[in-house]
């Protein structure tokens, strides 16, 4: 509970923070912000005007489970496809003491960071935290989307690890969709952190992109660790990593990070993304530890589309929040608010492509839009409902 | 035999180790061990000429200078005119790597020299980096001398560590190996043995006003593109004042190999480390550059005195680590570089002989030294992170050694002793700190490796007493009492606990040697070890092989027991030495795996570790088992052969028994494989050739320890056995040219020696030209 209470308070404090400045389109030193939008648009810069709009409440009670859904709250998973579990009791047990926790820690560190100011001297004691030695950045630069097709094993070195193809620069360079953490996300916190640094421009849209840049590589990790390393031999543990990204290792009750903010917006998504990670680390439990797993197995399928449906819809959800946040907002706040939104939005993109296409060009034409309208938030909004209905 | 004699004789026997054994070959520059000159002190003295075998009474080498009759190792052509015969210095296990051996070898580094000697087996975590293990053992578990001086200091890791290969080969003479516990003479750390490297001398030439003897080493190998060479040059004056100056510096350039090695759990080609080049050969995280001087004083207005200066500088720059360029889950160009790794030695010593009974000889060493290393961690792209770490450790050191005379009790029995005291103190500044290189901004990070200003000592007196009965039977025994103590200040953000801890312990030695025949000598012996935990263990965190490591600052100290029965046969038609060896060691410091919660509050470096370990002392007792020998034959015509063998088993408490799935016992940490060599060659003084043919191998190694199946230098399931097959030619035109080639790997055989990073060399050519006179 104390963490919980912990996590909202640095939330809130971030959020104030961001919104620190209301009405005022100056950057930090002085100049006018770059991201000036006309009159009707919403508040990002120029001549303000706060939309009284709002996006329609999240609705998830038509949401159902899923036939092959692992579901160890409903009666111990007694009743579901899925063989008896190490987690049927609701919780997560994992292998250890996954070290990715200690990457949510950090993450939640550098909220508390910029929730306490956002000067230069703040950007650099925030990026201490990034740059840990195993930190955040470590993981940043290898990680795979693994929604995009994987390099073609023509393509790949055998002299390096399967799940870390996207540590080749060669790679980075041919795949940056699948290398999406090299070749998008850590440029976008170094070049943010750097702007921080340095003074440049707004930091509460310096902070607001580092946060969504991490916020979309945990989300990446949650899915990428459960279905993409865990399966494979002697990665068994990397199903506890999945969870770790997603909660900093927590309960269901008590999620950090990004389950911290999922949480917030929608208590079953979190849910849902919890029994995903546990039916993905309950399908690799029943195979042998030392051998790659069986992915043709039914499970896999299951746990895969279970976790990647939550997934998603918690990551779409928490977008939409921050659509909705944005109707309101004016200069500074709105334009940290927008980064947010364009950054974080970025990682949903192949699964709103793969979902519908079409859905999927308004959601992508929202993020390139600089200076949307609360009309064209309001039509984000409708495309994030039809993507991802339910978790 | 005069004990000077027995000392020059076993030089001899080294120096030509397979000429004919009873030849007489006249060549200039003999020295013959009866002609010794009385101003040369008498072995055992530590200070002996050179001999290839540590000098008598407990085996030890002789750090001191050698006297004026030592010669630049250029200019040692001489012969053996007595028949071998076990001499008293040969009884416990050791071995000598003599300058024949190392103008032969062409060792890339001093640890290089040792390969193929009983009983060692040396990793490679980086190509600039090797640790010698010696019966299993290795880095804190073995003490390290130059010239009498020690060189562990208190921050040697658990584990392999780099600093024997800051001894630059060519300012050595020989090199002393002394297997198994030897506390009792070396201190704390000898636990698996000692090594002593004892470094070339200035030639002193009486009746000569001023004599000078400049020399150049030009060398260069084809595996790793090494491209250097040495010029040193040796001046008498009126043979009393005698100066080696020298300098050296040499760029190796990226290591080949002979390709991946194949995991032997997996039957896939090993993964990275290292990351190979395009070729699929070239290792990449390999290469480092290299400057060395050195000036050597010794004095000697009269016999019974002599006066050493020392000064040795060795500088290497640019070393990559190479299981951490990259880490196996990093950028391939993430690297962690040791930019600096320098070792500044300065020593005096006074050395006296013919003294009184009680103190015949002595000498005594006042040293300091600098251990300077200044890493770099670069994260690779896009990250413009880096982390640069600085620790210099300033030690202090002192050591008296002295002989009393040889009593004579009666016709058939004689007693002497050899006593001494030596004293160790360090001071250790560490700091770390990271940068942004895209804002120039560094921030300097709570605390470095180590804890800054830490202080450490070590120190002890020791006695051994030998005997020797009719002329046959030689018993040795000795003790040492030995105070350490450690301080440190804690570090309250990384909850770092301060440190202040002082132990006080005692050890023995006891041995018998005897001579069932003249050529055939059976010993046993029986040494004790200890080692006090230094400030590694209690006080640093790093990244090591297998994963994070942090300190435990309440560890208590190892002690072992070594004891080793074995036969040494010096016949006129081969040598042999075969030992068996059993050590026990209580309190063994080892790592034990540790959950994320268990990380030091406010370390997220810790936390973010997928492996964490703790030093711990584990229960009960740790063993290595094991046997080793050597076997040396002479054949007529100058032809020789010569194979060595070695065998470890080591076993501990496992730290998790209890624990479902948990056995009781474990097997020890990077214990060697299996292995040994065989050589075959002609060896002609008179011609000044020689011609061998070696196959190194060694068997898998599957028997692994839990952190090493998490250690990315050792394959999944263990490292894989090889054969390798060189062929060594030289040619000595005395004293003026000397040519001499090593094919390595002749069949280009992919090979690694377990535990290390690097994969041994691929087909190639190391070749060293030296011009003198």
């Amino acid at each position: 509970m104390t963490t919980r209470l912990l996590h909202l308070s640095v939330l809130c404090s971030t959020a104030l923070l961001l919104a620190a400045c209301p009405g005022d389109d100056t950057g930090s030193d002085g100049t006018e912000s770059a991201e000036s939008g006309s009159a009707d648009s919403t508040g990002t810069g120029g001549d303000c005007v706060p939309s009284d709009e709002e996006i329609p409440a999240l609705d998830e009670s038509a949401c159902t489970l899923a036939a092959n859904d692992y579901t160890p709250t409903v009666n111990g998973s007694a009743d579901d496809v899925w063989p008896a579990c190490v987690n049927d009791d609701g919780d997560y047990h994992p292998l250890e003491a996954p070290g990715a926790a200690a990457r949510v820690e950090a993450w939640e560190m550098i909220r508390s960071i910029f929730a306490a100011g956002l000067t230069p001297e703040d950007f650099t004691a925030a990026r201490e935290q990034y740059a840990l030695d195993q930190g955040i950045e470590s993981r940043t630069v290898r990680r795979e989307d693994v929604h995009y097709p994987n390099i073609p094993e023509a393509e790949q070195d055998p002299g390096v690890d399967f799940d870390k193809q996207c540590t080749i620069e060669a790679n980075v360079m041919n795949y940056p969709d699948r290398c999406a953490g090299p070749a998008k996300i850590a440029p976008i916190i170094n070049e943010a952190f750097m702007a921080g640094q340095t003074g440049e421009g707004d930091p509460a849209v310096h902070a607001a992109r580092i946060d969504a840049a991490i916020g979309w590589f945990m989300y990446l990790s949650v899915i990428k660790e459960a279905t993409f390393s865990c399966p494979r031999a002697e990665k068994g543990a990397d199903c506890d990593s999945s969870w770790a990204y997603y909660n900093g290792a927590t309960g269901r009750a008590n999620p950090l990070g990004f389950g911290g903010d999922v949480m917030d917006v929608s208590p079953m998504s979190n849910e849902r993304v919890f029994d995903g990670i546990a039916a993905m680390k309950c399908f690799r439990d029943t195979q042998p530890a030392d051998m790659d797993s069986d992915t043709s197995d039914p499970l896999y399928g299951y746990g895969y589309d279970q976790l990647d449906r939550a997934n998603n819809h918690a990551a779409a959800v928490v977008l939409r929040d921050r659509l909705g946040r944005q109707l309101p907002l004016c200069g500074s706040e709105a334009d940290a608010n927008w980064a947010w939104v364009q950054t974080f939005g970025q990682g949903l993109i192949k699964p709103a492509q793969d979902a519908d296409s079409g859905q999927a060009a308004t959601l992508t034409a929202l993020l390139e839009n600089d200076a949307p309208t609360p009309a064209d938030i309001q039509a984000g909004v409708v495309a994030l409902d039809a993507l991802f209905p339910c978790p | 035999m005069p004990v000077a004699s027995a000392g020059a004789v076993a030089l001899l026997t080294s120096w030509v180790a397979w000429a004919e054994p009873a030849s007489v070959d006249v060549s200039t520059d003999v020295l013959v061990a009866e002609e010794a000159s009385a101003d040369e002190p008498a072995a055992p003295v530590e200070g002996t000429p050179a001999p290839p075998a540590s000098s008598s009474y407990g085996g030890d080498s002789p750090p001191g200078a050698a006297p004026g009759s030592s010669e630049p190792d250029d200019e040692r052509r001489v012969v053996v005119v007595k028949p071998r015969r076990p001499e008293p210095q040969r009884d416990r296990a050791a071995s000598v790597v003599s300058s024949a051996d190392l103008t032969e070898r062409l060792p890339r580094s001093a640890p290089d020299a040792l390969r193929g000697e009983p009983g060692v087996y040396i990793q490679q975590t980086a190509h600039g980096q090797a640790s010698p293990y010696l019966r299993g053992l290795t880095g804190q578990q073995t003490a390290m001398f130059f010239d009498g001086v020690r060189l562990n200091n208190s921050t040697f890791r658990q584990g392999p560590n780099q600093y024997f290969f800051t001894i630059d080969s060519r300012t050595v003479d020989h090199l002393e190996i002394q297997r198994g516990s030897a506390s009792t003479r070396w201190g704390s750390d000898a636990i698996g043995g000692a090594l002593i490297a004892s470094p070339i001398e200035p030639k002193l030439e009486p009746g000569r006003a001023v004599v000078v003897h400049p020399r150049v080493m030009m060398r260069t190998t084809t595996a790793d593109a090494e491209v250097g060479g040495r010029a040193q040059t040796s001046l008498s004056v009126r043979g009393k004042l005698g100066v080696i100056v020298g300098a050296g510096y040499r760029d190796v350039g990226q290591l080949r190999s002979g390709g991946r090695v194949i995991a032997p759990q997996t039957g896939q080609p090993q993964t990275v480390p290292p990351v190979f080049g395009p070729d699929d050969e070239t290792q990449l995280g390999t290469g480092f550059r290299e400057l060395t001087d050195d000036v050597r004083l010794v004095w000697q207005p009269r016999r019974r005195h002599r006066f050493t200066l020392g000064y040795y500088d060795y500088r290497q720059y640019d070393a990559p680590r190479t299981d951490k360029c990259p880490p196996p889950t990093a950028p391939q160009d993430e690297c962690l570089t040791y930019l600096e790794q320098f070792r500044t030695l300065a020593y005096g010593a006074y050395e006296t002989k013919h003294g009184p009974a009680a103190a015949e000889r002595a000498r005594a060493t006042v040293s300091y030294q600098r251990q300077h290393e200044l890493r770099e961690e670069r994260r690779g792209s896009p990250s413009t992170t880096r982390l640069e770490g600085e620790d210099d450790v300033h030690t202090l050191g002192t050591s008296v050694v002295i002989d009393t005379r040889d009593f004579e009790l009666a016709p058939w029995a004689s007693l002497g002793a050899r006593y001494g005291l030596d004293l160790y103190y360090d001071r250790l500044d560490s700091a770390e700190e990271i940068i942004f290189t895209d804002v120039d901004i560094s921030v300097e990070r709570p605390r470095g490796q180590y804890l800054d200003g830490a202080q450490y000592m070590t120190s002890g007196t020791w006695a051994e007493v030998h005997a020797e009965l009719l002329d046959a039977i030689r018993l040795r025994a000795g003790g040492r009492g030995a105070l350490v103590v450690a301080h440190a200040e804690g570090e309250p953000e990384t909850s770092s606990s301060p440190v202040d801890r002082q132990w006080a312990t005692a050890v023995g030695n006891a041995g018998i040697a005897a001579d069932a025949v003249p050529w055939l000598t059976f010993v046993f012996n029986v040494d004790q070890g200890f080692r006090a935990p230094n400030l590694d263990d209690l006080t640093s965190r790093q990244q090591v092989g297998p994963g994070f490591q942090y300190e435990n600052a309440s560890l208590r100290p190892e002690r072992s027991l070594s004891l080793e029965v074995g036969a040494l046969a010096h016949h006129r038609w081969f040598e042999l030495e075969a030992f068996a060896f059993r050590t026990t060691i209580e309190d063994l410091i080892q790592r034990d795996t540790r959950e994320v919660d268990q990380c030091p509050m406010g370390d997220s470096s810790c936390s973010a570790s997928r492996a964490i370990f703790q030093l711990v002392n584990l229960e009960g007792q740790a063993k290595v088992l094991g046997v080793e020998g050597g076997l040396r034959v002479y054949l007529p015509w100058d032809l020789g052969l010569r194979t060595t063998v070695s065998y470890a088993w080591g076993e501990g408490r496992n730290p998790r028994a209890g624990q479902a799935m948990q056995p009781e016992r474990i097997p020890l940490s990077r214990i060697p494989p299996l292995n040994g060599l065989v050589e075959a060659g002609w060896r002609s003084e008179r011609w000044g050739v020689h011609l061998v043919g070696v196959l190194r191998w060694a068997r898998p190694q599957t028997r692994l320890a839990p952190q090493d199946r998490v250690d990315a230098r050792i394959p999944l399931g263990g490292t894989p056995g090889y054969v390798v097959a060189d062929l060594r030619a030289g040619y000595r035109l005395a004293p003026w040219i000397l040519a001499a080639v090593v094919v390595e790997n002749l069949a280009d055989a992919p090979y690694r020696h377990h535990g290390s990073s690097t994969n041994g060399p691929g087909r190639g050519l190391v070749a060293e030209l030296q011009f003198g006179f």
